[in-house]
């Protein structure tokens, strides 16, 4: 809801612009759908092509040899996602908000603090003995979402966005006696809903994508998310079609395996779903919001 | 400037903050890992001993028969890391199935735990690193959990003679004793049991049969690689479309020298003829080898190797094609070429071998015991069942008899297809020659891989290995500067004149000398302890 | 004496500070205490940098060895050439991946309605392609012989390129790969930045008679400042710290185009691999955040004394 409209001319300009940029973009991606449908024997004999010589639905066969896993997978993920964006949403603005006052005394020092466990990192073993030895953490689903509740790149972006907000707004709040509490939860939060908005997409991309987590922490069948199970089922066949320990019987079954088919399928079913995630936070990417509207 | 001050206040706070907590944690680390892993253990008698060390020597001196008794045994838990495909969804009724019989057994329950080639390493090296506690684990010389590197780190428990006499005799008889060298580390001890399985090597070549037949080439009349050069041009000239000489980014390096000793991966490489085992210095190595890269380079501007040979990831997905008319095998097992047949796009092939038959060692797979273990000489009795009890071995292989797989006769069993155990790994459980056979194996595969390996050569240099500490950095810069250059000479993309001076440069550079003069000194004192010297 | 009571009165000034700052402080608290326990007690581990890590003897127990597991980086002859290619193409990224994103998200704030929604999404596509897939795609484009760029090249009359074996081409191609990969995320966060703008200042300026243009310099720019500084100086943090997956698996590890694609951690990685030794590798990643730390302070000193309100910390 841009206040004036540029011509129109400069109009048609800007999306014939974004039309070619978006068409260059998308086309290695329609490659990616292009070979995920391609049979093996043409992949061979042709290579990669945008129109598939023969289509084949193997590759998606296979993943879902066994369904009950790949939903219980599906499951798994679209829990931890959804539990661990909303906490991590609130986490986040909720540390964001005081180091972005200008008028916090703490507020250097604490941007500070944030900013230098982004630099440096103490490595996998000390994190595994305490989420194992000291919280007990492992195969539990709390495993899968505490280690990425704040990172601090979305703390330090949520910050430059709420830079802008005028202090004017806070400090006449602050004359009515409001609390900083309820300032925070009142007027931030629904001031800043198209960057909640944008956190919330990052956020849920990191829980949607994270298997390392799970790699970690995860034993048992119970709590295995998609990610993971993907990771594996491609393992598996690198390993039959191309180890020499594989056995003979094995390789037998896997010679004319479609691995890269099976790669680029695994790559649309993983990141499809994505696509339903988008449009529900891009519906918060509204302009115009004004401390009035809130007043009243 | 008030600011700035508090500002740093605050900084210098915050970093006497972290200093505290590092110090509580260090003082509570030890004590929490012990407790920590209390919990799982159900019946464990032997916990009030921390260190599993110390466990060992006190139960080696408490049990003084050979033969204990199975009611003298405290009941167990035993865990067992290795790599797998995914099992299958039965992986529990299999496991349970096995402690049944282990239990009868040897009073022992084992919590079996398959991972993922890929996750194998990551989870295993966080999992020993933490000190978390685990029995066995699968480990290879210098594939996953390598065999050096790990026990370097202290992850591994050492077996002793007395352990491995008195807890798996029956399974170490199979092992030839001219093999068990191969199972020293640096340091002369032997930290892991074998999984005994093919263990010699052959380069080949190997030639599609219907170019062979039609081309009347005389496979016996091949011995080198440069008598392959006739062939390559017939291919060539007269097959459009076909590619004379196949090579990618994992399958390079056949050169072969018969005067030559370990051309191919073994710890140092010396003239056959020469009695002082002088090593062939990598400058050496890589002069010697003009000749080699040379041929490859003209064979490549020749067009009979592929042109994206350098930059082809996968060479299995060129031979999938069917129309590699000669490609190269590192292994050359007995059975194999129903193997690359299937590799070759269902075109027969022949082998041509190239090099001496040599022996590659025991150690490409393993089980190992963990320091942390609190059972190590149960986990020992459990490796020596793994590797000498036939129903044990296939029942962990192939799941349970009439469910996951039918037998056909005493030898013969076929795999019940989608029955939901289907590890496909049985080179991880057990000594090999104890499996089931399956279609299209021969009757005589195991026999045959068995005398294979009792022909092998065994070279001077076998059991030595190389302490890497005095030359930790040069070898990581070498390694690197190998891998810049050495698969472009390797697939003849590049001309050898020009870049072998730069690559012989930039070896010096990285420090290749210090490397060849250490291993000199490592190895005269090795063979002066053998006494070859 | 004097001293005693200076520090008293400092002591109760800063008490009062700390009683007005209560509440924020209070707001802040959850996210203080779980990066403490999170990020800062494991930080223990950053001195295997200088040890060599067996595990028997625990972090704690194992034997100092000083600056040794650095040795080998700075005895490499190919440093200057790593450290050279990491540096100037993450400038590279940082700058060219901050210009195109402003660019584009100002422009798609000029339009309205579904169609901006239906760029962001395609935009954001290539983010979920994981970077060994990226690398199998860039071959299909690659390839020498069947590979698309070259037949379009030779249909137009052009030489056909061994784009793998030239050293050149990959100075264009990975600042690319990685625009295309990462322009619908950091389009993103501008775009919502420009949201989040109050539209009381266009108003106002629309009654001045401002122009779009004009509002788009004098407004939606400067107030954007802040948040193009905080990613700036973020990027800049990682400016010693390589992209793996994209100088790995796009230039698919081939020795001829090292001159150009080679940085410190695929160097690293072909280095250490085999000898499988953590010790080194967590002593370069160490190297890799001093180095942030130092270049992130300094840009944040500068940008500082230039525009106090705008510095990070």
């Amino acid at each position: 809801m841009p206040l004036t409209k540029l011509d129109r001319s400069a109009n048609y300009f800007i999306n014939a612009f974004f039309i070619i940029v978006c068409a260059l973009i998308t086309l290695p991606f329609l490659l990616v759908i292009a070979v995920s449908i391609t049979s093996e024997d043409s992949l061979v004999q042709y290579g990669y092509r945008f129109i598939p010589h023969s289509i084949s639905f193997e590759a998606f066969r296979i993943i879902f040899i066994e369904p009950s896993i790949m939903l219980k997978g599906y499951g798994v993920t679209i829990l931890i996602t959804v539990i661990g964006t909303v906490i991590a949403m609130f986490l986040t603005a909720l540390t964001a908000y005081p180091i972005s006052r200008r008028d916090f005394r703490y507020q250097r020092p604490i941007t500070f603090y944030v900013f230098f466990t982004m630099l440096f990192n103490g490595g996998l073993v000390p994190f595994y003995i305490m989420m194992t030895q000291y919280f007990h953490l492992k195969n539990t689903l709390a495993a899968l979402i505490i280690p990425l509740l704040l990172s601090p790149y979305n703390i330090l972006i949520m910050k430059g966005f709420l830079d802008k907000i005028s202090m004017e707004i806070i400090e006449s709040a602050k004359m009515d006696g409001a609390t900083e509490k309820r300032i925070f939860l009142q007027m931030i939060l629904p001031l800043s809903t198209p960057a909640l908005a944008t956190l919330g997409l990052f956020i849920s991309f990191a829980y949607w994508n994270d298997w390392f987590t799970a790699l970690l922490f995860i034993d048992n069948d119970k709590y295995v998310p998609l990610q993971l199970l993907l990771v594996r089922i491609l393992s598996q066949i690198e390993f039959l079609a191309n180890s020499p320990l594989a056995e003979a019987a094995d390789k037998l079954q896997y010679a004319n395996f479609p691995t890269l088919s099976v790669r680029m399928a695994m790559a649309i079913l993983a990141g499809g779903p994505m696509l339903i995630i988008f449009p529900f936070f891009q519906k918060y990417f509204v302009r115009g919001i004004t401390v009035g509207s809130l007043k009243g | 400037m008030k600011l700035k001050v508090s500002g740093a206040i605050y900084k210098l706070c915050l970093v006497l903050l972290c200093f505290g907590i590092i110090a509580a944690c260090s003082s509570n680390n030890n004590s929490g890992t012990n407790n920590a892993n209390k919990a799982d253990n159900t019946a464990d008698t032997t916990s009030n001993t921390t260190n599993a060390a110390a466990d060992t020597t006190n139960n080696a001196a408490t049990d003084t028969t050979t033969e204990p008794a199975k009611e003298e045994l405290p009941e167990v838990k035993l865990t067992f890391y290795y790599p797998s495909n995914p099992p299958g969804p039965d992986q529990q009724a299999v496991n349970d199935e096995v402690n049944k019989y282990l239990k009868e057994k040897i009073n022992a329950t084992v919590d079996l735990k398959p991972l993922s080639f890929d996750e194998y390493d990551p989870k295993m090296n966080t999992i020993m690193a933490s000190g978390e506690e685990f029995d066995i684990a699968w480990a290879s010389r210098s594939w996953l959990l390598s065999y050096q590197a790990n026990i370097d780190k202290g992850a591994f428990l050492e077996l002793t003679d007395d352990m491995i006499n008195k807890y798996a005799k029956e399974a170490r008889a199979n092992v030839p004793d001219k093999f068990w060298p191969d199972m020293k580390a640096n340091d002369g001890k032997v930290y892991g049991f074998p999984v005994y399985q093919v263990a010699a090597k052959t380069k080949s070549l190997v030639i599609q049969k219907r170019f062979a037949d039609k081309y009347n080439l005389d496979i016996s009349s091949i011995h080198t690689y440069k008598d392959i050069e006739p062939f390559l041009k017939q291919i060539h000239d007269n097959e459009p479309g076909v590619v004379p000489f196949g090579l990618g980014q994992n399958s390079w390096g056949f050169f072969t020298d018969p005067s030559w000793v370990g051309t191919d991966g073994l710890a140092v490489s010396y003239k056959k003829d020469d009695p002082n085992y002088t090593i062939l210095t990598a400058e050496q190595q890589i002069n010697e080898k003009k000749d080699y890269y040379n041929t490859l380079h003209k064979w490549y501007e020749a067009g009979y190797i592929n042109e994206d040979a350098p930059i082809l990831k996968n060479f299995g997905d060129l031979k999938k094609k069917g129309n590699v008319a000669v490609g190269i095998e590192f292994t050359t097992k007995p059975g194999g070429e129903l193997d690359e047949m299937n590799n070759n796009g269902g075109k027969e092939v022949v082998y041509a071998p190239i090099s001496d038959t040599y022996f590659t060692g025991i150690s490409s797979a393993m089980q190992i015991i963990s320091k942390t273990s609190k059972n190590p000489e149960r986990a020992l009795m459990f490796m020596n069942l793994l590797s000498t009890d036939k129903y044990l071995y296939n029942l962990i292989c192939y799941g349970i008899e009439g469910k996951h797989y039918t037998k056909k006769d005493e030898n013969y069993i076929e795999p019940i297809k989608d029955s939901g155990y289907a590890p496909n790994v049985d080179w991880v459980f057990g000594d090999q020659f104890n499996a089931y056979l399956k279609a299209p194996q021969t009757a005589d595969v195991w026999q045959k891989t068995i005398d294979l390996n009792n022909n092998a050569m065994v070279a001077a240099s076998y059991g030595f290995s190389i302490n890497q500490d005095p030359i930790k950095s040069e070898l990581a810069n070498t390694a690197a500067v190998n891998n810049e250059y050495g698969p472009a000479l390797e697939t003849g993309a590049v001309d050898p004149a020009e870049i072998m001076p730069k690559y012989i440069e930039k070896l010096k550079a990285a420090g290749q000398d210090k490397i060849d003069q250490e291993i000199q000194k490592q190895w005269d004192e090795w063979l002066k302890k053998q006494g070859l010297k | 004496m004097k001293l005693g009571s200076r520090t008293g009165r400092w002591f109760k000034r800063e008490w009062i500070y700390f009683r007005k700052n209560r509440e924020l402080l209070v707001l802040a608290l959850p996210g203080i205490l779980y990066k403490l326990v999170i990020s800062y007690f494991p930080m223990v581990g950053l001195i295997l940098a200088f040890k060599f890590f067996r595990y028997d003897q625990g972090i704690f127990g194992s034997r100092w060895v000083g600056f040794d597991n650095f040795t080998f980086l700075f005895k490499s002859q190919d440093a200057l050439r790593i450290i050279r290619n990491t540096l100037l193409y993450n400038f590279a990224y940082i700058t060219l991946g901050t210009v195109v994103a402003l660019v584009f998200a100002l422009l798609l704030n000029e339009l309205s309605g579904r169609m901006v929604k239906i760029y962001q999404t395609t935009m954001f596509l290539p983010y979920f392609i994981s970077l060994v897939l990226v690398g199998y795609i860039t071959y299909a484009f690659l390839e020498h012989k069947s590979g698309y760029l070259n037949n379009v090249l030779q249909n137009f009359g052009f030489e056909p390129h061994k784009w793998y074996f030239e050293t050149k081409p990959w100075i264009f191609i990975l600042p690319l790969v990685s625009i295309w990969k990462g322009v619908g995320f950091s389009t993103l966060v501008y775009y919502a930045g420009i949201l989040g703008i109050n539209s009381e200042y266009y108003e106002a300026a629309k009654l001045d008679g401002a122009s779009r243009p004009q509002m788009m310099m004098r407004i939606t720019l400067p107030l954007l400042k802040p948040l193009v500084i905080i990613l700036f100086i973020l990027g800049l943090g990682g400016i010693f710290r390589g992209d793996f997956g994209l100088h790995y698996f796009v230039p698919n590890n081939v020795g001829m185009n090292f001159a150009t694609t080679d940085i410190i951690d695929t160097y690293v990685y072909r280095a250490l691999t085999k000898l499988g030794d953590i010790n080194s590798a967590a002593a370069v990643g160490f190297l890799q955040s001093v180095v942030g730390l130092v270049t992130i302070v300094s840009a944040n000193y500068l940008v500082r004394r230039v525009d106090k309100e705008s510095s990070l910390f």
